[in-house]
């Protein structure tokens, strides 16, 4: 218990002080799931809301589909994505692996289920009297994916914010395409891993709690969102 | 020249009929009253004739077009309001100008800003739509869809939210559209009254079928034997029938002050629930059990001492009875 309490307590102070090295792999962290999520975004904002809208025979089936990809290990998503990028791989000319790109895209490609089923759902979800209203007032393709959007923007802004949470706290795409190098790809996750079995556990605890208190300030901020936009 | 027409309408939602319609003439430049009670089907036949929704089976022809949700050069001249108006996120302004925008018109405001003064709408145009009432939403619904100046107004109870004033105002409003601009109006409405007093025909529809008789003195109920029972109140029929609607037309319904004798099997007392002009003569509301509508002269008023609240008595003749 002793080892424990001097732990927490040396992990508080790291934190409190703002330990350098603690704050550049949880900037690090958070500036590679941000890029991930935004990255993501661009592809499931549209992806989400045509799937939302249109209402064809097989749209069940690829929800489905999306349903079960977004139990998607992370390791699996890692370990694709290595074949791919990798020097032998088909990508790996680009030279990515090792390199935060290479989380980004592996991170975006976790979410991107996630994201499109999320706010498709939130589309699908929507006032049944939004889309008459839409139609009844002339709007094109364009405008009534872009209201669409706005109208629901509670239910896919919570998406997104999950989408990032499992981002951030995700470790197996990160180790396995980031490769953990200090203050270029070390995140908070994988230094978690890789410092505690090395010993250092305040480190890891100093992250984890720096971790936990994202999860609240993301919380905090969806619900600060819902109230005021 | 008739500017809808619906012909073998057959339309639900999966799997259940809601709307069963052989065939039905609007005009061009009137006003239509689509009447009858909740789930009859008036919405969604407004929803058709707005072009938001195919029917099932049948066509519906407008201009002597065979039409759709697909003709959306055609849906651009109809303006729809509906029951419970979705109001998006913004400003009241923001969301009149919102069908203006979707057209790239310009001066947005200023003509948002004409016909929210228009209606009469009296808060701030600047306000948040969240935050309205419910007659404040219809308005702002109302012009929304005026502001794209449409050929065609369809109407799901209108006057449903609005107070006396307004519900005023946008009759003779709407009136003064017909007239003026030519335009064509139908609107659905509970009040028989108001649908008699406004508009040139009416529709009824009950249980998503056309009823007979625009819908007036049409009584829902069953023949048990040379009576027609319906919920509240019983006819007596000159044989057994079968059927269970019974219809007794406008002219054959005699009104008295007192009960007297005579060959007039059918006599109910009741009082006078309201009285409108129509064409000249005064449209007298009598509740009876069910409600009862005789047109009366404005002599013959005068005559009796007609007043709102007045005890009367219903009486006509079981031969007058159809039974459908």
């Amino acid at each position: 218990m002793d080892y424990f309490e001097a732990s927490l307590r040396t992990a508080l102070r790291l934190i409190l002080s703002a330990d350098s090295e603690v704050l550049l792999i949880a900037l690090t962290s958070l500036r590679i799931s941000l890029f991930a999520v935004l990255v993501a975004c661009f592809l499931a904002l549209p992806a989400g809301i045509l799937l939302g809208m249109a209402d064809f025979p097989g749209r069940r089936l690829v929800r489905q589909l999306l349903g079960a990809l977004m139990a998607l290990p992370t390791v699996v998503v890692g370990l694709l994505l290595y074949g791919l990028l990798s020097r032998k791989g088909p990508w790996g000319e680009l030279g990515l692996l090792y390199t935060p790109w290479a989380i980004i895209i592996g991170q975006s490609v976790l979410i991107l289920p996630l994201l499109i089923h999320s706010i498709s759902t939130s589309v699908m979800g929507a006032d049944p009297r939004l889309s008459l209203t839409l139609d009844s007032l002339g709007a094109n393709l364009w405008q009534r994916g872009w209201y669409l959007m706005k109208e629901t923007r509670l239910g896919i802004l919570a998406g997104i914010v999950n989408g990032f949470g499992r981002a951030i706290g995700e470790v197996g795409v990160a180790m396995m395409l980031g490769g953990n190098i200090a203050g270029y790809t070390r995140t908070m996750t994988t230094a978690i891993a890789l410092e505690t079995s090395k010993g250092e556990f305040e480190l890891g605890l100093a992250l984890g709690g720096v971790l936990l208190a994202v999860a609240f300030v993301l919380n905090y901020l969806l619900l600060w969102l819902q109230k005021e936009i | 020249m008739s500017l809808y027409e619906l012909r073998n309408i057959r339309h639900g939602y999966r799997g259940r009929t809601v709307l069963i319609i052989d065939h039905l003439l609007i005009e061009e430049a009137s006003m239509t009253a689509l009447t009858g009670p909740n789930g009859a089907g008036k919405s969604t036949l407004l929803r058709l004739l707005a072009l938001l929704e195919s029917p099932v089976e049948g066509e519906v022809r407008l201009a002597g077009e065979v039409v759709g949700p697909e003709s959306r050069q055609r849906r651009q001249r109809i303006g729809w309001v509906m029951q419970q108006p979705y109001l998006f996120h913004g400003s009241v302004v923001e969301n009149v100008m919102l069908g203006l925008k979707f057209r790239k018109v310009k001066k947005r405001r200023q003509r948002a800003l004409a016909v929210l003064s228009q209606l009469g709408f009296d808060a701030d145009p600047g306000r948040a739509a969240e935050v309205l009432s419910g007659g404040q939403r219809q308005l702002v619904a109302l012009a929304r869809c005026l502001v794209l100046d449409p050929e065609i107004l369809l109407l799901d109870e209108p006057f449903n939210h609005l107070d006396r004033r307004a519900a005023r105002r946008l009759e003779s409003m709407l009136a003064r559209w017909v007239e003026e601009k030519g335009g064509t109006v139908i609107f659905s409405c509970h009040d028989e009254g108001r649908a008699r007093r406004l508009a040139g025909s009416s529709i009824a529809l009950q249980e998503g079928r056309l009823v007979p008789g625009q819908g007036v003195n049409v009584f829902w109920g069953r023949c048990v034997g040379d009576r027609f029972v319906t919920q509240k109140i019983e006819m007596i029929l000159p044989a057994p029938a079968k059927g269970s609607q019974a219809m007794v037309a406008f002219n054959d319904i005699i009104l008295s002050l007192q009960p007297f004798r005579s060959s007039i099997r059918n006599r109910f007392q009741g009082t006078v629930a309201g009285m409108a002009e129509v064409n000249g003569k005064i449209q007298v509301t009598v509740l009876a059990g069910e409600q009862f509508e005789c047109l009366v002269t404005r002599s013959a008023i005068k005559e009796m001492g007609l007043t709102v609240g007045q005890p009367v008595w219903i009486n006509f003749k079981s031969t007058a009875i159809k039974i459908m």
